[in-house]
């Protein structure tokens, strides 16, 4: 089944992907100039056992072992979750700092682009139905927020709807007096400090599926089999959902593995402008402090959990397209 | 950004037009001639900005967060620097990032794009595959974790990292356009005549792909433009040359965005902004390009072309898909 | 000013007066100009002409299927509706309102239900008209649910398999997507799909154009056996007459948005009148009798932007002569041919060009 092979292959190409990330992952501190282990070890001074020493060593290439075993060791260590210790939460180990800020990242980063897909989807299917209607008025509005680098517009959110309106908290993920937990007022207070950096994202991601649907939508509308379904008799929605805009709506996913690239990267920068406390943030606070092993870790988990969402994006395609191209 | 469009058509191979006329036809659209003029704009600031800054942009003791006068058209920072001068300078090293990160990303674009569409068979699927890979990673994290190790090292490591982890949308157009230059019948003939492949890649088939390459730098000068401006806002770029970035960096390091110093970083997000909105208009008129179906002149064109393949594979094999 | 009717039956459809333009102001085309036709019950006209000559247009124009830039900007289309059904074709109670409708002059929700249930549409390539993310048998089911408020979904599947089967598919291929299909099968599919409300008329635009010559002799006759099967009437276009001479029971012939000669089938092969007919008919082999020799007509399609003042066909007409270039020739029925019309200067007893129409 043409399916199968499909999703076969999409997943061997994730595979490897993932093989390449890993490994770029363990070369970079080898081949970059410097010596970052003398960096970390140096702040470390007095501090920490010889074992610890040598386990920051061995994890960022400084080793009188080949390479290859290097890698074997480094695999070996993966394989565990064992992604090494932090230089800046030290003596905290690196998957536990991932652990506590990637739920913030996920859901921020899930819900705001789910949003934004099906916001921008809907509107494009809008703009590209009622052309020369008023909604036209959308495409330079959107245009220019999709072109500016998200870090503006969360600077502008921030300083309009934090600090001049004071709606919004500008700083942090939640009340920091607030215990994390399931609590109604840690909830509400999470939520309302995640308007903002949402809003950004939204904003500035929305344009992407807006136009590339609108895009879509003008190229489906002029197909024979939208014609017929008018000839048809159906409804002008139904027409206008089920014919133009479902097929419309293939290409578009199919392109969201580059959207979602922008997407992260955008938040990232977003994160750090709210101070909101996601791997983007730690990701950030990692470089500034020359935390090599933290910075290492949150490259591959974040490249992980982009690979996982392509995959599970493909597994709608396969749901939603019965003929399956094969380009990837 | 707005190049979800571009992706999704990305791998169609272009149209039959002959590629001089593709390369008029960008400029005949109207957003991307006002996309390439704002752009060329900031070329020339860059050029000239440095010998027209009023002050040297690290210069403190001036009075210190004025807002714009006489003296100062833009005001002046927390320490007394003149904004003007720090946005003049800047723009010279944003367009330098830009214009050598996106001449590596299209030479490692033209390579690799056009020798996998050239050689097809396994060399294509290595090359695509690597492509892929690069599209599929997010690039910032990846820019971001190459320039911590890169500290200090000025505004160049961070042009070479931009271009390594910004070549392969460049490389997948490239690759798709190739593939369907390849059978055009003047380099089947140059293949027949016993050609060497190198010498019809450079000769036959680069010239040709002169549309798509221009675009493509276009693109990759201006994302690197972008990507630069948010690592130095960041305090991850370069902090002893002035770029956009840089100013607003200081600018959020001292608050001014909580206290409403607009002059200090209004102007330089404004640059950044514009450039960002020049990329996309360009983008818009490549798309209109790529995918002639959006511009309605085209379109009839198009259903003609349509019908006769479909009636040829029709009569070929009556044919399935 | 209509044609006598023949023997086929009442008039059903009467296009006149039909002017489409694309695009407004001076560089509009006037894709079809000022047509007038009818369809009679159980009919299968024909509509012939070359690339470009606004065949399409006009199809789209009856069905009010046009998309912008083409606008309707005169003429009226008369659906004359079976006794005792109105506008929207459901057999009313009250009594029966008299007299033809304008499909011109209908709303949206008149139309919708007008559409499919009178006049069903075969278009041009059986590639792209199915709907490549939905089955056969949903596509079919949502023409049938959109006119059948309330049908189930087992009757939907029943009507599937019996309009599948009436068109020679397997009855088990209702569940399978288009590019599971061959052309001549989608060709198939399109036309179970035209039939499953029972329409009154089925406009064909060029149905077997995609299709190879074998597969589109078996299409062609299976049209002709569910014509005698079901007795709707057909508007049939396409550029190639030598195949209307065979299905059509009347030809119309257009050049550059007219239309220019009308008559029996049987009357235009054995003597065409009009020199552009003429030149179509010399230019395939005959059907039947011995050989002769072919001819093309000269020249190029015209620009319908700046179409020659006079009769559009006289830069290419060997027998023009100076009136042709001045005198719009109009519809008119020569002497001792009383199903024939033509609009052509030659042989014109009147000499004058506004007589009759
Ligand atoms: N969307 C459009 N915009 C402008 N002109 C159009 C458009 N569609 C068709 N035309 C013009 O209208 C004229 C009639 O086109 P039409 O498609 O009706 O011809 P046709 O007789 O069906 O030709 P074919 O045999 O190729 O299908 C043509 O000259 C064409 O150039
Ligand atoms: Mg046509």
């Amino acid at each position: 089944m043409t399916q199968v092979r499909f999703l076969f292959r999409r997943i061997a190409f994730y595979a490897v992907t993932a093989w390449a990330a890993i490994t770029m992952n363990f070369l970079i501190p080898r081949l970059m100039p410097g010596s970052p282990a003398d960096t970390v070890l140096s702040r470390f001074k007095g501090q920490v056992s010889q074992a610890q020493v040598d386990a920051v060593k061995a994890q960022l290439g400084v080793s009188d072992k080949s390479l290859m075993s290097q890698y074997w060791t480094y695999w070996d260590n993966l394989l565990h979750g064992d992604l090494g210790v932090s230089v800046s939460y030290f003596p905290g180990r690196v998957s536990e700092v991932i652990g506590q800020g990637v739920w913030w990242t996920v859901v921020l980063i899930g819900v705001a682009t789910l949003v934004s897909f099906v916001a921008g989807t809907l509107l494009g299917v809008l703009a590209a139905w009622k052309r020369g209607s008023r909604l036209d008025a959308l495409l330079p509005v959107t245009t220019f927020f999709s072109a500016v680098p998200y870090f503006w517009i969360a600077l502008v959110s921030l300083s309009v709807f934090g600090v001049e309106l004071g709606w919004f908290p500008i700083t942090g993920g939640y009340r920091p007096e607030l215990q994390v937990g399931w609590s109604g007022e840690f909830i509400s207070s999470a939520l309302s400090h995640s308007v903002l950096p949402a809003l950004t994202i939204i904003v500035s991601s929305i344009a992407g599926w807006l136009l590339g649907m609108r895009n879509m939508m003008l190229t489906t509308i002029s197909e024979d089999y939208v014609l017929v379904a008018e000839a048809k008799g159906l409804r002008s929605r139904r027409v206008m959902l089920g014919y133009a805009a479902r097929n419309a709506l293939l290409p578009n996913i199919s392109g969201f593995a580059l959207s979602l690239g922008f997407i992260v990267s955008g938040s990232i920068v977003t994160e750090t402008v709210f101070s909101y406390p996601g791997i983007g943030f730690l990701l950030f606070n990692a470089v500034l402090n020359n935390d090599y092993p933290l910075m290492q870790g949150i490259f591959l988990i974040i490249t992980l959990m982009v690979l996982l969402a392509n995959l599970i994006v493909d597994l709608c395609y396969v749901l939603l397209d019965p003929r399956i191209r094969q380009e990837g | 950004m707005a190049a979800t469009a571009t992706l999704a058509t990305a791998t169609e191979p272009g149209g039959a037009e002959p590629p001089a006329k593709r390369r008029l036809a960008l400029l005949r659209s109207g957003k991307a001639l006002t996309g390439v003029l704002i752009f060329g704009s900031f070329v020339l600031l860059a050029v000239i900005g440095p010998y027209i800054a009023p002050d040297d942009p690290s210069k403190t003791g001036g009075p210190v967060l004025q807002s714009p006068s006489a003296d100062h058209l833009l005001g002046t920072t927390q320490s007394g620097q003149d904004v003007l001068s720090q946005i003049l300078v800047g723009a010279r090293t944003s367009m330098l990032v830009g214009f050598v990160a996106a001449t590596f990303a299209t030479a490692l674009a033209v390579l690799i794009g056009v020798t996998a569409g050239y050689l097809g068979g396994w060399a294509d699927e290595a090359l695509s595959m690597l492509t892929n890979i690069f599209l599929v990673i997010p690039a910032l994290p990846l820019t971001i974790v190459l320039t911590g190790y890169l500290k200090d090292g000025g505004w160049f490591p961070i042009a070479v990292v931009i271009s390594v982890t910004g070549w392969a949308f460049g490389a997948r157009l490239l690759r798709a356009q190739t593939l369907s230059l390849r059978n055009r019948d003047y380099i089947k003939a140059a293949r027949a005549v016993g050609e060497r492949p190198w010498r019809i890649i450079t000769v036959e088939l680069v010239p040709n792909l002169g549309a798509i390459i221009i675009s493509g730098f276009l693109f990759t000068f201006i994302f690197a433009i972008l990507t630069e401006a948010s690592l130095s806002f960041l305090g991850l770029g370069s902090l002893t040359t002035w770029s956009w970035g840089t100013t607003l960096y200081w600018a959020q390091n001292s608050s001014a965005f909580t206290t409403g110093s607009w002059w200090w970083y209004v102007p330089p997000g404004l640059c950044i902004a514009l450039v960002g909105a020049s990329l996309s208009l360009i983008n818009f008129g490549a798309d209109e390009l790529l995918n002639p179906r959006l511009s309605p002149a085209a379109r009839r064109a198009k259903r003609k072309e349509r019908r006769a393949a479909a009636a040829a594979a029709a009569a070929g094999k009556d044919g399935v898909r | 000013m209509s044609p006598v009717a023949s023997a086929v039956g009442a008039p059903l459809l009467e296009i006149r007066g039909l002017t489409v333009d694309y695009g407004e102001g001076p560089g509009a085309v006037h894709a079809v100009d000022n047509v007038d036709l009818v369809l009679h019950r159980s009919e299968t006209l024909g509509l012939a002409g070359e690339s470009g000559s606004g065949k399409s247009t006009l199809a789209h124009a009856v069905t009010r299927l046009l998309r912008p830039p083409g606008t309707i900007t005169g003429g009226q289309v008369l659906y004359h509706r079976r006794e005792g059904k109105d506008a929207a074709g459901h057999v009313s109670d009250g009594p029966a309102r008299s007299g033809p409708v304008n499909v011109l002059d209908m709303t949206r929700p008149e139309l919708r239900a007008f559409r499919w249930e009178e006049i069903a549409i075969v278009f041009q390539s059986a590639m792209n008209a199915l709907n490549p993310v939905h089955t056969v048998l949903a596509q079919i089911a949502d023409t049938l649910k959109a006119h059948r408020p309330g049908i189930t979904r087992a009757e939907c599947r029943e009507r599937a398999a019996h309009l599948l089967t009436t068109v020679g598919v397997p009855a088990a291929r209702m569940s399978a997507y288009a590019h599971e299909l061959s052309g001549g099968m989608r060709q198939r599919v399109m036309i179970a799909m035209a039939l499953a409300l029972d329409p009154e008329i089925l406009v064909l635009d060029e149905p077997t154009t995609a299709l190879d010559v074998v597969v589109q002799r078996e299409v062609l006759a299976e049209l002709v056996r569910l014509r005698e099967e079901f007795g709707f009437s057909v508007l049939f276009i396409t550029h190639d007459l030598s195949l209307l001479l065979e299905v059509a029971d009347r030809v119309a012939i257009m050049y550059a948005g007219r239309v220019i000669e009308s008559a029996p089938a049987e009357e235009v092969y054995r003597d065409p009148v009009h020199p552009y007919t003429r030149g179509l008919v010399a230019s395939f082999p005959p059907l039947r009798g011995p050989r002769r020799e072919l001819a093309g007509i000269g020249g190029s399609p015209p620009d319908l932007r700046a179409l020659p003042p006079g009769c559009a066909f006289s830069p290419r007409c060997r027998h023009a002569f100076d009136r042709c270039t001045r005198d719009l020739p109009l519809l008119r029925r020569p002497a001792g041919a009383p199903e024939r019309l033509v609009a052509c200067h030659l042989d014109d007893p009147n000499g004058s060009a506004d007589d009759e129409r």
